[in-house]
């Protein structure tokens, strides 16, 4: 029985993942997270999930 | 390369498939499977060129995203079920949600890193091309107007859309519009914000809505009795199709049958074969699965099979091209059916002929007898056989039917149907 991927999971773990990562450089202090580019993050991260989303239910 | 292997072999190429995304073999959307189906390769060969070019800069990952965007499922043009619409129109809220995040991400971070002109034309534009967009891909839709109404040549005619349905559909419509006009117009006041002409717009902005207010006040009501009235008109033309479809069906099949068993009413074998026939024939058309032939030069062979074993007359068919049938040719054929059986009936026993030719800008029928013809001016208004079974019904469906007859010189059916109505 073939397994099929969950595409809106994958985006979205792989997006939380890479999230993480830049929260956890910013705690560090490897670099500075101001409002100014966690917003475009934040936007890329949802609209990745969203555009998932909806490719997999449309299909 | 695919094309030099072909020569390579020496065999024939059949015909490309229609690029489709391939749901059925599909590990995510069906993009490769659908691009090897279309080009003819392993589809193997495919998903590794993609994960190729998704390892160098994740180019890949991108081209796959817009083909999924782009490139519709390989059942996309069937009529979807009224909780697929649903679950569509969701996705594609989504799809749209998503790829307005992934633009305003993408100009943040252009904004961020200073590769911007200013806020009054990157915001204005960004707005306009939205809302623009929207306008623009809704005036494509077709409006519930303008939307066909169905085609019930073979099958049970389908009844015509409810009042409510109608009702959604128009209201999905206007608010679609609403977005999208208040994108512009949101684009226009932004843009008048951002270069400090918004004071000095204010006064005649202010004036125009008073005036557009007034004027709204006034024609409302008419504009909402026009609507009201053009529903109703459009659900009055279903109506009156469906009605005219069923009844030229029940003429070309019961009346038909009817008068063969009058006309054989000694032979008590042959009118119980006729009402088998017609039953199965009714049933069949009950069902939905009324004539078991999707190409034309098949279906005019079986019916000019069907009309010698009743009427006994020979009838000739000729066939040049070939078409596979839709709702409108499917009417064509109908409309055939109705002449031939006329031409055996009154042809006064000479040889039917049929000429069918199917060219790439219009389907033409044509039915010949040599019988004593008769004056088409001449025919009672009461006979529903040339008037609505083959004229009726041709100009129903977007063509056309001319009858060449005079008394004693044969007669001629010419049915022409042009590719779009």
């Amino acid at each position: 029985m073939s397994r099929r991927l969950d595409v809106p999971s994958l985006v979205a773990g792989l997006g939380l993942i890479a999230f993480g990562a830049v929260l956890l450089a910013d705690a560090v202090g490897a670099i500075d997270l101001s409002f100014a580019a966690l917003a475009p993050l934040a936007c890329f991260l949802v609209g990745n999930v969203l555009l998932a989303m909806g490719l997999s239910r449309r299909d | 390369m695919i094309g030099a292997d072909m020569a390579a072999t020496g065999t024939a190429s059949p015909p490309r498939e229609p690029l489709r995304r391939d749901r059925e073999h599909k590990y995510i959307a069906g993009v490769c499977s659908g691009l090897g189906r279309h080009l003819g390769v392993d589809p193997l060969v495919v998903r590794i060129a993609f994960v190729a070019a998704a390892a160098a800069g994740g180019i890949g990952l991108l081209l796959y995203a817009a083909v999924w965007v782009l490139i519709p499922a390989d059942d996309a043009g069937a009529a979807p079920a009224p909780e697929q619409r649903t679950r569509r129109g969701r996705a594609a809220i989504e799809v749209a949600l998503g790829v307005g995040l992934l633009t305003l991400s993408v100009l943040l971070t252009m904004r961020a890193l200073g590769l911007w002109f200013s806020d009054a034309i990157v915001w204005t534009v960004a707005l306009l091309a939205a809302g623009g967009g929207l306008l623009w891909r809704q005036s494509l839709r077709p409006t519930p107007a303008e939307v066909s109404p169905p085609a019930p040549t073979v099958g049970l005619p389908e009844p015509p859309p409810a009042p409510e349905e109608l009702r959604r559909e128009r209201n999905r419509v206007l608010s679609r519009n609403g977005i999208g006009i208040a994108l512009v117009i949101g684009a226009g006041v932004f843009f008048l914000y951002a270069t400090g002409s918004l004071s000095a717009a204010r006064d005649a902005v202010l004036a125009a809505l008073v005036v557009a207010v007034v004027l709204g006040i006034i024609f409302a009501p008419w504009v909402v009795r026009l609507m009201r009235s053009r529903d109703a008109e459009r659900e009055e033309r279903i109506r009156s199709q469906a009605r005219a479809e069923m009844g030229a069906h029940l003429h070309d099949s019961v009346l038909q049958t009817l008068a063969l068993v009058q006309k054989r009413a000694d032979d008590p074998r042959a009118v119980a074969a006729l009402a088998r026939t017609q039953e199965r024939e009714l049933r069949a058309w009950l069902a939905g699965r009324e004539g078991g032939h999707d190409r034309l030069a098949a279906a005019l062979e079986s019916l000019a099979g069907e009309i010698e074993r009743a009427h006994g007359v020979p009838v000739e068919v000729v066939v040049v091209g070939d078409r596979e049938l839709d709702s409108r040719s499917e009417a064509l054929v109908a409309a055939a059916r109705e002449a031939m059986v006329n031409a055996a009936k009154f042809g006064g026993g000479s040889t039917v002929d049929v000429y069918a030719e199917a060219g790439d800008g219009e389907l033409q029928v044509f039915v010949r007898d040599r019988g004593p013809g008769f004056d088409p001016a001449a025919v009672p208004g009461d006979r529903r056989g040339v008037r609505e079974s083959i004229v009726g019904r041709m100009s129903r469906h977007g063509g056309r039917a001319t009858i060449h007859s005079a008394p004693g010189a044969g007669t001629e059916v010419e049915l022409t149907l042009p590719q779009t109505p």
